[in-house]
């Protein structure tokens, strides 16, 4: 109960603090960007959602009922993209199409000084940039509930004369209908969570106004107000998928049917052609020019002397965040599985909501909190209000922690889920005291649930910018900020090895995850 | 080792939020060392008596007792770990992370490296399990997890066992051999054993005694034969066999029904003439080819080893009779019949009973 209160403090907090009205910013802002502001943030939404939603369902689709030649590969490999932050994609793609880009210089070079692209740094640039990163989503989600019914429905399709086409639009997508809303609302999670991406790409929204505001204009209460208006949005997204999920029917599958759709052999390889083109843009292209853009780094001497040492700084504090993230997930659903008090649980979902709120809102709902804190203990110690702990490590971790309980809580309490009541009482009827159960059933009944709940902790906590930078300590500097300051500065080359250090450990803690089948598990 | 008396006495639960008690007033005494089923359909409450005596669940009223120590009852609740009753799940809840030799380990404990040998020597050899027990629960088949769980229960030499619809994750085919097997088990252990069915193949193959239950009460306890035999009210009838209930007039010989005088053993001084309700299993019954029979052939389903057949009689009432096929005897669908019965005593009901 306490746990949860903690947990859910800041979000509360922003509530309480935005209750405070500062009519002056509001008035500023509604005079000169809010109209602009809501309008960004929706049609940014609604891109995403159709893009990554047509990309995920298709190739969900292509994958779970067709057989064609790398299917077996891409089964996995099209989820890597998720190991790429999406500011990183951003400042590739920019670099890459940009005026001074390779491409536009070959296409001047080649067609003359008037050839050119329409300007990246346009709505249409972002919206194709978050739907090539946020795609894997809809498609893990869409592509497991394709693979539980789609071949079966393809083949009484058949029987009763319809194409597979048809079988596709009128049965099995309404019934991945579920799957898809959950998937596009954890892309649209991210998507409205971001704001490395979008400031590189000049796109005001919420979450860069909530930044702005906070530091520039150091208005605490106004950027709660505006925090408040994000978590409205989140809420409303958390509220879609729990409905989603609710509906979605909980079929057995028959795992080890591995039939697939035989189609002609021009369409096997277009299908291969489709994935590889997604896999390619998503993945290949940005872990390549990291890649040489790195080396180009590392021959002219640019790499900071500082890098291992980020690097060490990076891992520390994620695995730190881990375990406190984890051991705080494994109390909550330990709770929520002993007691049934609906004041606790109301308590937990909002503490579980932290995942869908951004890291800036976040981060300011901390710093709210410990503000408070460090007033009450600066009067207890009866000096003048001392940055105690606003401005520290535990901070920073404090922010994780919200922000990717939820993260851990799925897996830990899917694990929880598999130990049956009847486990815990045969083990009584066995003459097991409470304490042996926890020992010798459930922890190792729990350790692979652990492992990928504080991997994928490990893994967010690799990406976090936002409330990394409003929260770090003065000097304390990781990968994802290193990246982010050197990305603003326009400085390509030299963002680029600490963004292959991300990528490089994201891609394999993800694609190990994939591959043992525990990210499904994990997926919140 | 050996089983210990199990009493139960006037025993009440009741779920907050559900309307009837799940149990209700239920009173039952297994001998030490004997096998009891409990019989019903599902909603009955049997699972519920079962967790009761298991200590999974708190009783409202009554008292339960073990070999004359009271485990629940007025102020008194031994927590299930304390009871040493064993408890063997409807799926097995065998740990997934151990393999059959540490599951069957895991509630010995308390024993010395001696004694826990010998203990799992006694059930391996008892269930006949040498040569699974370096297997994990994911390797075996639902029969084999059912004799490991059991196994594990029967290990602690605990007096009582009790099983959740231990046959229910068996195939259909090896049902009676399964059954068979534990029945032979659970004799030569002497253990006291109660067992959840709803089958009542299952519950009269296993089991010593029977107790067939609804809607939370106790119908009727007795052997099986005395149950198949003569059922305590048309509900245990209707559960235990396919039962016809023709209605009918006290006689001199029996009861009169529109397909003649059924043989019956009637209470004494019912005057003639009362109605009654004559109640014949369908394998008590057979169609017979009569060109001026008065009933019809409606429906023949061949089993292989039986035929049903679905007959309906002048008054419009259908009856089923169940015909060995060895019999060779055949009437085709549509074809007028009379109805012969061959029972030598009929259990009847009053026409109340049977409304109820």
């Amino acid at each position: 109960m306490l746990l949860a209160a903690i947990v859910a403090a800041p979000v509360i907090a922003i509530a309480v603090a935005a209750m405070e009205p500062r009519w002056e910013v509001w008035r500023h802002l509604f005079e000169t960007r809010l109209a602009s502001l809501a309008w960004n943030t929706a049609r940014l939404l609604v891109g995403v959602a159709l893009g990554a939603g047509v990309l995920g369902v298709l190739l969900g689709w292509l994958i779970a009922v067709h057989s064609f030649p790398g299917r077996g590969f891409f089964e996995w490999a099209l989820v890597l993209p998720l190991a790429i932050p999406a500011y990183v994609y951003g400042f590739v793609m920019i670099a890459f199409f940009d005026f001074t880009g390779p491409v536009q210089t070959w296409m001047r070079a080649t067609a003359g000084p008037g050839a050119g692209l329409p300007d990246i740094r346009s709505y249409w640039g972002v919206v194709l940039t978050m739907s090539l990163v946020f795609y894997p989503y809809v498609y893990l989600l869409t592509r497991s509930a394709f693979a539980e019914r789609g071949i079966v429905l393809v083949e009484a399709a058949k029987s009763l004369g319809q194409s597979p086409r048809t079988a596709f639009w009128r049965l099995a997508l309404p019934l991945a209908r579920p799957a898809l809303a959950s998937g596009l609302a954890l892309a649209l999670m991210e998507t409205l969570a971001d704001v490395g991406t979008v400031s590189a790409f000049s796109y005001d929204t919420f979450s860069t106004t909530v930044y702005r505001v906070w530091f520039g204009m150091l208005d605490r209460t106004a950027a709660s107000q505006i925090a408040l208006v994000l978590i409205l949005f989140a809420a409303a997204l958390v509220a879609t998928e729990r409905f989603a999920r609710r509906r979605a029917a909980h079929t057995v599958s028959d795992a080890r049917r591995t039939r697939r759709i035989e189609v002609s052999r021009g369409k096997r390889w277009l299908s291969t052609g489709v994935c590889a083109a997604v896999l390619g843009v998503a993945f290949v292209l940005p872990a390549t020019m990291l890649v040489i853009w790195t080396a180009r780094s590392v021959r002219a001497g640019t790499v900071a002397s500082s890098y291992p040492s980020l690097v060490g700084n990076t891992l520390m504090i994620a695995v730190a965040a881990a375990v406190i993230t984890v051991g705080a997930a494994v109390l909550l659903a330990y709770t929520a599985r002993r007691l049934r008090s609906r004041r606790l649980r109301a308590l937990t979902a909002v503490a579980l909501l932290g995942y869908a709120i951004p890291g800036s809102v976040v981060a300011v709902g901390v710093l709210l909190v410990l503000s408070f804190a460090d007033r009450i203990a600066g009067a207890a110690l009866g000096s003048p209000p001392a940055f105690l702990i606003t401005s520290s490590v535990v901070a920073l971790l404090f922010a994780y922690t919200v922000r990717f309980v939820a993260a851990a809580y799925y897996p830990v309490q899917a694990g929880l889920a598999r130990i049956s009541p009847a486990m815990d009482e045969s083990a009584r009827a066995l003459g097991a005291t409470p304490r042996r159960i926890l020992r010798e059933v459930h922890a190792p009944m729990l350790r692979g649930s652990l492992v990928a709940a504080s991997i994928l902790v490990v893994v967010e906590v690799l990406k976090e910018l936002p409330a990394t930078m409003l929260i770090r300590p003065f000097g304390f500097q990781t990968l994802a900020v290193e990246v982010w300051e050197r990305t603003n500065d326009a400085m390509w080359i030299e963002a680029a090895p600490p963004s292959l250090a991300i990528v490089v450990l994201g891609a394999l803690l993800v694609g190990w995850l994939t591959r043992t089948g525990a990210r499904q598990r994990a997926l919140p | 080792m050996n089983g210990l008396r199990l009493s139960i006495n006037g025993v009440t639960k009741r779920y907050p939020g559900s309307a009837g008690p799940a149990v209700e007033n239920v009173s039952l005494d297994v001998e030490a060392g004997s096998i009891l089923g409990l019989l019903g359909p599902s909603g009955a409450g049997k699972t519920t008596l079962l967790r009761l005596i298991a200590g999974f669940e708190r009783i409202d009223a009554g008292k339960i007792t073990v070999g004359g120590r009271t485990m629940s009852g007025p102020g008194v609740n031994v927590p299930a770990e304390s009871r040493g009753i064993g408890f063997v799940f409807q799926q097995s809840a065998l740990f997934p992370h151990l393999n059959a030799r540490q599951n069957i380990a895991f509630g010995l404990r308390h024993l010395s490296a001696v004694e826990r040998m010998a203990a799992i020597e006694r059930v391996v050899e008892l269930c006949a399990l040498k040569p699974l027990l370096d297997r994990y629960p994911h390797q075996l088949s639902g029969g084999e997890q059912q004799r490991v769980a059991l196994a594990r229960a029967l290990a602690r030499d605990s007096g009582v066992v009790l099983l959740d619809e231990p046959m229910s994750n068996v195939d259909v085919r090896l049902r009676a051999v399964i059954a068979a097997e534990l029945r032979s088990i659970l004799c030569a252990s002497h253990t006291t054993a109660v067992f959840v069915t709803h089958d009542h193949a299952d519950a009269f193959a296993i089991a010593d005694r029977v107790a067939v239950m609804r809607d939370g009460v106790i119908e009727q306890v007795g052997s099986p034969h005395a149950v198949y035999g003569s059922p305590a009210s048309p509900f245990v009838a209707r559960f235990v066999s396919d039962a016809n209930f023709l209605p009918g007039r006290h006689c001199k010989l029996g009861v009169e029904t529109e397909i003649g005088c059924l043989p019956c053993a009637l209470s004494e001084g019912e005057p003639i003439g009362t109605p009654l309700v004559a109640m014949v299993r369908a394998d008590e019954l057979a169609p017979e080819y009569d060109p001026n029979g008065t009933a019809t052939v409606e429906q023949a389903i061949f089993t292989g080893s039986t035929v049903t057949y679905s007959v309906r009689t002048a008054s419009g009432q259908l009856l089923q009779c169940v015909v060995p096929s060895a019999w060779n005897h055949r009437v085709d669908v549509g074809a007028p019949v009379r109805i012969v019965a061959r029972a030598h005593s009929i259990r009847c009901f009053s026409p109340a009973e049977l409304a109820g």
